[in-house]
C-alpha cells in the first residue's frame, strides 16, 4: 500500500520510563520494553536492520522506514471495533428500592416505601423495544437497581419478552442479573436458569467486611449470598450434559475504605466461595457515594497499594497451580496482549457512555450510562439522553449528553492523555470528571480516576515484563476465550 | 534558568527556540497535580513559568520540583517531536482503518419497522403483560392484607428499622 513519506527514524510512539527500562507503545496497541541503549538507537534510527530486536519492533509498527500500513490499519480497526457497533450493554433499573443500606450505595437506592420507583410493565416493554431499535449485533440486558428482585414480575417479563422478541431478530442476546441474592428463592432461580440468565452477586469479602459494607438489619447478607452462590454452582455442576447454558456465578466487589487492609482476606473469601475470580473495583465519588466520601472514600495511592498487594497475591496463587482471575487486570491484559477490546466501557476512547451502553431508569428515562443515572438520582439530569416513550434511538444518539460524553472522553482531545504511554489502553469517565471536578473534561493531572489507572497500568506493565507473570496473564485470556458464549 | 521565589513558588525561564510554546504549555499542565502554573511571555523568545505549589514546601523540595519540571520539559519536547514528524503517517493509517469494512459487519437494522409485531406476537405480548399485571396486583393485595412474612425477608431496611 502506498503511503506518506516514511520517517527516517521511529514511527509514532509513546514512551514511559518504568523499572529501569523504557516502555514504548503505539496507537495500534503494541508495546515493547527497551534498554536505555536500544531506546537511544530507536530514537536515532540506529537499530540494525535484521537484528532480532529490529524485526520485533518492525513487526509492531515502531520502525518508521518499514511500516505495514495495511496491517496496522487492520490492527487499529480491530482494537477500536466498538466504534462501529452501537450500544451493546443495556442496564435496566427495574426498581430503586433496596432491602440493604450499603455504605456506598452508588446506585442511590431509595426507601421501600417509595413503590413509585418500580419500573412498570409498559416502561419495561418500551425499554426492550428501544434496545432492539439500536444497531448492535450483541445485546446484553443487565438488571440493576436498587435490588432488582424487589420487582420480580417486571424482571421476569423483560426476560421473556426480550427472548421472544429476539426469536425474529436473532441478535447475540445475553441477560444478567446483578443482585444481593437475599430475595432469591428456588422458583426464581429455576426461571433464571431456564432462560439462561447469568447471575452476578455482590460480595465484598469475608463476612465481617461484607456485612459492614452492606448492612441488612441484624441478618448476615454475606451468609445468604454465599448459600445461593453455592446453590447456583451446585445446580450447574449437577446438570450434565448441560441442556442449556448455565453460567458460573460471578461477583462484584466494591472497595470501601474499610476494605483496604483486607486485601488478602477478600481474595481468600472469593477462593473459599469457589469463585473463579474477583473484580477489585474502586469506589467512585458519584451519586450518593459523593456525599459520604469523607467517611468511606480514599486516595488513589491507597487504592493502588491495596490493588498491588491483592494482585501480587493472586499471581502467586496462580503460580501455585490454582487458576484465579483478577477481572480488571484480565480486561486490561486483553487490550495490552491481544490488542482487542474486552468491552470494558470505562477504559475506551471515547468511553462507553451512549456508544457502548445505555441505562433505562424505572420511569422510562434513558441515561448515557448507569453512573449518569446515579447523578440524576441526586437531582441533576445532565446525563439524560431521552425517554423510551417520547424519543427514538436516533433522538438519543443525537442528544447533547451523548455527544458531550463522546467528545469529552476522546483521549486525543485530552491534553494529559494525548501523549500518555497508556493512551492505547486507557479511558476517562466524563461522569466522574463532572462529579469530582465540575466539568465533563475535568483536569486529568489532578484526577483520581487517572491516578488510579496510571498506577494500575504501571503495575501491570511491571508484572508483564516478568515472564512467569506474563504467562499467568496469558492463561487468563486463553481461559476467557474458551469460556466465551458462542 | 530557574529561580526560587519564596516558600512555595519557583520560576523557570524557558527559551522558546529550544522549547516550543506548545511543549511549555503541555508540561505546565502536567504539573497541575501539585502546582498552579502561570506562564508569562517575555518578548518573542522567552517564557517565564511560575509554579505555585499547592502546599508550602521547603527550599530543597522546590529545587527538586524545578529539576523535575526541566526533565519533563525535555521528555515532552521529544514526545512532541516524534508525534509531529509522524502525524501524516498516523493520519494515513487511521484513515485506512476508517475506510475498511467492519471486522464483523453488523447487519443494518431496519429501525422502527422491525418493532411492528405480528398479530400472533401481539397476542403473546398481551398475555405476558396480563400475567405480570396480575402478579403485581396480587402482590399489592398481599401488601394490603399484610401478608405473612415471618422471616422478614421482604422488608427493606427502612421498613424494618425506620429511617436512620
Amino acid at each position: 500500500m502506498a503511503g506518506p513519506k516514511p520517517s527516517a527514524a521511529a514511527a509514532p510512539f509513546f514512551v514511559r520510563r518504568l523499572g529501569g527500562k523504557y516502555l514504548v507503545t503505539n496507537e495500534w496497541g503494541y508495546h515493547h520494553f527497551l534498554s536505555g541503549r536500544s531506546f537511544a538507537k530507536l530514537r536515532a534510527g540506529g537499530l540494525r536492520p535484521g537484528s532480532g530486536e529490529w524485526e520485533e519492533l518492525q513487526r509492531k509498527g515502531f520502525i518508521g522506514t518499514h511500516l505495514d500500513f495495511q496491517g496496522l490499519a487492520r490492527d487499529f480497526r480491530i482494537k477500536n471495533n466498538f466504534l462501529w457497533s452501537g450500544p451493546s450493554l443495556h442496564i435496566f433499573v427495574t426498581t430503586l428500592r433496596c432491602n440493604h443500606a450499603c455504605l456506598y450505595c452508588q446506585s442511590s437506592a431509595v426507601a421501600g416505601s417509595r413503590r413509585g420507583t418500580n419500573m412498570s410493565v409498559k416502561a419495561a416493554r418500551a425499554s426492550v423495544d428501544m434496545m432492539f431499535s439500536g444497531p448492535s449485533r450483541n445485546l446484553t440486558i443487565e438488571f440493576q437497581g436498587g435490588e432488582p428482585l424487589l420487582n420480580w414480575p417486571v424482571v421476569s417479563f423483560v426476560v421473556r419478552y426480550a427472548r421472544r422478541r429476539n426469536e425474529s431478530d436473532s441478535r447475540n442476546l445475553t441477560l444478567s442479573l446483578v443482585t444481593n441474592l437475599t430475595l432469591m428463592d428456588s422458583d426464581k432461580l429455576d426461571f433464571l436458569q431456564e432462560h439462561e440468565v447469568s447471575i452476578c452477586a455482590s460480595l465484598d469479602g469475608p463476612a465481617a467486611l461484607h456485612d459492614r459494607n452492606r448492612p441488612w438489619g441484624r441478618k448476615s447478607s454475606h451468609a445468604v449470598a454465599l448459600r445461593w452462590l453455592r446453590e447456583i454452582e451446585r445446580r450447574r455442576l449437577a446438570e450434565a450434559p448441560p441442556k442449556r447454558r448455565i453460567f458460573k456465578p460471578s461477583t462484584l466487589m466494591t472497595t470501601s475504605r474499610y476494605s483496604l487492609p483486607f486485601w488478602r482476606q477478600i481474595v481468600d473469601a472469593h477462593l473459599d466461595a469457589g469463585l473463579e475470580g474477583v473484580f477489585l473495583r474502586p469506589l467512585s465519588p458519584i451519586g450518593y457515594a459523593k456525599r459520604v466520601w469523607g467517611e468511606i472514600g480514599y486516595g488513589a495511592r491507597e487504592y493502588v497499594d491495596f490493588y498491588r498487594r491483592a494482585l501480587d497475591y493472586i499471581l502467586e496463587i496462580n503460580l501455585r497451580g490454582r487458576p484465579f482471575v483478577e477481572r480488571m487486570a484480565a480486561m486490561l491484559a486483553m487490550k495490552i496482549l491481544r490488542r482487542n477490546d474486552p468491552n470494558f466501557l470505562d477504559c475506551r476512547s471515547p468511553c462507553g457512555a451512549g456508544i457502548g451502553q445505555l441505562a433505562y431508569n424505572y420511569d422510562g428515562d434513558v441515561y448515557t450510562c448507569d453512573e449518569g443515572r446515579m447523578v440524576a438520582q441526586q437531582g441533576d439530569r445532565s446525563f439524560r439522553v431521552g425517554n423510551v416513550f417520547t424519543h427514538t434511538y436516533q433522538d438519543l444518539a443525537a442528544s447533547p449528553a451523548w455527544r458531550g460524553c463522546c467528545l469529552a472522553s476522546l483521549l486525543d482531545a485530552q491534553p494529559a492523555c494525548s501523549r500518555c504511554a497508556y493512551k492505547p489502553y486507557c479511558g476517562v469517565c466524563p461522569v466522574y470528571n463532572y462529579e469530582a471536578q465540575g466539568s465533563l473534561w475535568g483536569c486529568l493531572p489532578r484526577n483520581m480516576h487517572c491516578q488510579v489507572f496510571r498506577g494500575i497500568f504501571d503495575l501491570l506493565f511491571e508484572r508483564l515484563a516478568v515472564p512467569r507473570y506474563r504467562g499467568v496473564f496469558a492463561s487468563w485470556l486463553d481461559r476467557s476465550r474458551k469460556e466465551a458464549p458462542q | 534558568m530557574a529561580k526560587i521565589n519564596g516558600q512555595s513558588e519557583v520560576t523557570i525561564a524557558v527559551g522558546l527556540r529550544e522549547f516550543p510554546m506548545e511543549v511549555v504549555r503541555f508540561t505546565a499542565y502536567l504539573f497541575m497535580d501539585r502546582a498552579d502554573p502561570l506562564i508569562a511571555l517575555e518578548g518573542k523568545r522567552r517564557a517565564r513559568v511560575t509554579l505555585r505549589l499547592r502546599a508550602a514546601v521547603a527550599g530543597k523540595r522546590l529545587a527538586l520540583e524545578k529539576a523535575a519540571f526541566l526533565k519533563e520539559l525535555e521528555a515532552q519536547r521529544f514526545q512532541w517531536d516524534v508525534l509531529r514528524k509522524n502525524r501524516s503517517i498516523q493520519e494515513f493509517i487511521v484513515r485506512q482503518a476508517l475506510q475498511q469494512p467492519p471486522a464483523a459487519a453488523p447487519a443494518p437494522e431496519s429501525g422502527n419497522s422491525d418493532l411492528e409485531l405480528s398479530q400472533e406476537e401481539e397476542r403473546e405480548l398481551d398475555r405476558l403483560i396480563a400475567e405480570v399485571e396480575e402478579t403485581l396486583a396480587k402482590e399489592a393485595k398481599g401488601r394490603a392484607g399484610k401478608k405473612k412474612d415471618p422471616l422478614g425477608i421482604r422488608k427493606t431496611w427502612e421498613e424494618a428499622h425506620g429511617r436512620a
